[in-house]
């Protein structure tokens, strides 16, 4: 008689985004891309309702960096998403940055 | 923008740099992450050469400032005598053009991607717009 071993359910879905990403290999890529026009896009059209000019480098350098904080999560197990997906997120970023520090506007930095 | 906004501007991009790559590499070794963004050598090389920038524009500033307290000027002259000590931050500049181009080679692939055409134009007008400032000090304008 074989004792019934009961299954550890909430083990394994990091596995089961390691599945996912290997049998369609866009899906994380398309997901950081969801993730920063959500918050880019979100932003932008929040701050411009509220009747001002909207600041778009801004909202494009927090919307890189929410990405990049997503990336570095999926970053730690193996096989979710390669290093060119990483190094694309920081060169984002990077680019995001230079507009925010080198553009015109009426901010502050 | 004034010369000041502008030099500001270089510093602050080459600090977040290294703040970006400092925290990557870090969260990567304390959390045993599979990959690192110091694994890819041409994004990560922009790190270890903005200390010495750092470094260099330190000494750099401090000489220019030395020479200009030790300059005099000319009764009715009204440019500076030694404008060569206010044309500092090429280093930055540096840094920024480095920074640019290892973004755009790892969004858009190497030099035949087709796109460079897109970052030589922005490196030749960032390049313009420093060397017009550097003729306003050597004119005698405000630096701002």
């Amino acid at each position: 008689m074989v004792d019934y071993v009961i299954p550890n359910v909430s083990a394994g879905f990091d596995n089961a985004m390691v599945d996912m990403s290997s049998s369609v290999s866009s899906f994380f890529p398309s997901f950081l891309v969801f993730i920063w026009f959500f918050v880019f896009l979100g932003g932008y059209m929040a701050q411009k309702a509220r009747g001002r000019d909207a600041d778009a480098p801004v909202w494009a350098v927090m919307a890189s960096l929410t990405t990049f904080m997503v990336a570095l999560l999926l970053s730690i197990k193996p096989g979710i998403i390669s290093l060119p997906v990483l190094s694309t997120v920081v060169g984002i970023l990077i680019l995001s940055a230079i507009w925010l520090f080198l553009g015109k506007g009426s901010r502050e930095i | 923008m004034g010369q000041i906004n502008f030099t500001v501007g270089l510093v602050m991009v080459a600090l977040f740099i290294v703040a970006i790559m400092t925290f990557a590499v870090n969260f990567a070794s304390e959390n045993d992450a599979s990959m690192t963004i110091a694994d890819d050598g041409a994004t990560y090389a922009q790190t270890t050469g903005v200390n010495s920038t750092i470094e260099a524009f330190n000494t750099e500033t401090g000489a220019a400032l030395t020479t200009f307290r030790e300059s005099n000027l000319e009764g009715g002259v009204d440019n500076t005598e030694a404008p060569g000590s206010l044309r500092t931050g090429d280093d930055w500049l540096g840094t920024t053009k480095d920074g640019l181009q290892t973004s755009f080679y790892s969004i858009f692939g190497g030099d035949n991607s087709g796109f460079g055409i897109i970052l030589t134009a922005i490196i030749a007008m960032i390049t313009l717009i420093t060397a017009l400032y550097w003729w306003k000090t050597i004119k005698g304008g405000q630096p701002d």
